[in-house]
């Protein structure tokens, strides 16, 4: 790719001629300005902001494969770590004696930190709608209430006989 | 020579690209010149061409940095320029007016030793500029890349991202045309 002037018609001569001149012509100012973007440019060469293991001389492919298996080794890492303590992220039920749930303690618990249910669950089962979560907690505190009675429970006692 | 500050290592390839930039600079400046017709835009884009020539393409074979780097400046004249026609035809819309700087008019006289060779040069280029203008911009492109620059042919496609046919069909258009353009300038009718 270098220069050729392999033409030489009168065109070619006349344009190369007049483009000559006009070079010879450019100003001192703007002469300098081409000299500080040149220099820039070259200064740039020293300030490369590829990573370190490129500059290294490391191919691209071979710094991509490194990451890719970094990246499985994290994924299979975190899933036996899963496997091994599998009830460790579980949410925490609240269970009496013979392992059944205790709704009075999982009312008593909203709003609490050992909340089963916290209120950011809550809110994002209402889909951001609040008077839901009114009638959701309203109703929960109902069904607590209602099983605590005591001729209700006998009543049904009584039905099921 | 100028002290190229970059690390030791660099030092070789950077005095290379020194070398190069030096060699192409003021023809850049005015092949860019030609297509923007405004020193300001003129000098960004020979700027922005070298910074991305070095910063992309500094470690191909130097023999590819000529073409490339053309190719670079090409586009960055003809985004210029799309630029410029959008900012005008959105002004032109609101009914506002371009407060765009008149160029090369506005550029200081460079000093002359014999006024009547100036004024002669002068309006060889100012004939060229214009016979230039009414070409269709990949003519003007292929001529300006072969003869004012001097790039080969294949150099010349790759600077134009076209192929070697394309360059030569643009070019034999683009001197045809001239011809009949300039032809009093040359002496040929």
């Amino acid at each position: 790719m270098s220069n050729t002037n392999s033409e030489t018609g009168p065109v070619e001569r006349f344009a190369r001629r007049a483009f000559e001149e006009e070079i010879e012509r450019i100003d001192a100012p703007t002469r300098m300005r081409l000299a500080a973007a040149r220099r820039g440019a070259i200064e740039s060469m020293s300030t490369d902001r590829r990573p370190v293991f490129l500059r290294l001389g490391a191919p691209a492919w071979a710094v991509a494969g490194c990451a890719a298996a970094l990246v499985l080794a994290l994924a299979v890492a975190l899933r036996h770590g899963d496997d091994a303590s599998p009830g460790a992220d579980a949410p925490r039920v609240a269970t009496d004696r013979r392992g059944a749930a205790r709704p009075e303690e999982e009312i008593n618990s909203i709003g609490s930190s050992d909340a089963l249910v916290s209120p950011a669950d809550l809110e994002l089962l209402a889909g951001g709608e609040p008077y839901v979560l009114d009638v959701l907690e309203e109703d929960l505190e109902f069904y607590a209430w209602l099983e605590q009675q005591p001729e209700l429970a006998a009543g049904g006692r009584g039905r099921e006989r | 020579m100028a002290a190229v500050p970059v690390g030791a290592e660099d030092a070789p390839a950077a005095l290379e690209m020194d070398r190069f930039l030096r060699e192409v600079e003021a023809r850049a400046y005015r092949i860019a010149l030609l297509g923007l017709r405004d020193r300001d835009d003129a000098l960004d884009a020979v700027q922005d061409a070298m910074l991305r020539l070095v910063r992309r393409y500094a470690n191909r074979p130097s023999d590819e940095w000529r073409a490339l780097f053309y190719r670079i400046l090409q586009n960055r004249v003809r985004d210029m320029q799309r630029r410029r026609r959008f900012r005008s035809r959105v002004l032109g819309f609101f009914g506002g007016t371009d407060d765009a700087r008149e160029p090369v008019a506005d550029a200081p006289a460079p000093e002359h030793a014999d006024p009547l060779e100036q004024t002669s040069a002068t309006n060889a280029m100012d004939a060229l500029e214009h016979a230039l203008a009414t070409l269709p911009a990949r003519q003007r492109e292929a001529f300006v890349l072969r003869c004012l620059e001097g790039l080969d042919v294949a150099g010349t496609a790759l600077a134009m991202g076209c192929t070697e046919g394309s360059v030569k069909t643009h070019y034999s258009r683009a001197v045809h045309r001239l011809r009949e353009l300039l032809g009093a300038h040359i002496g040929v009718d």
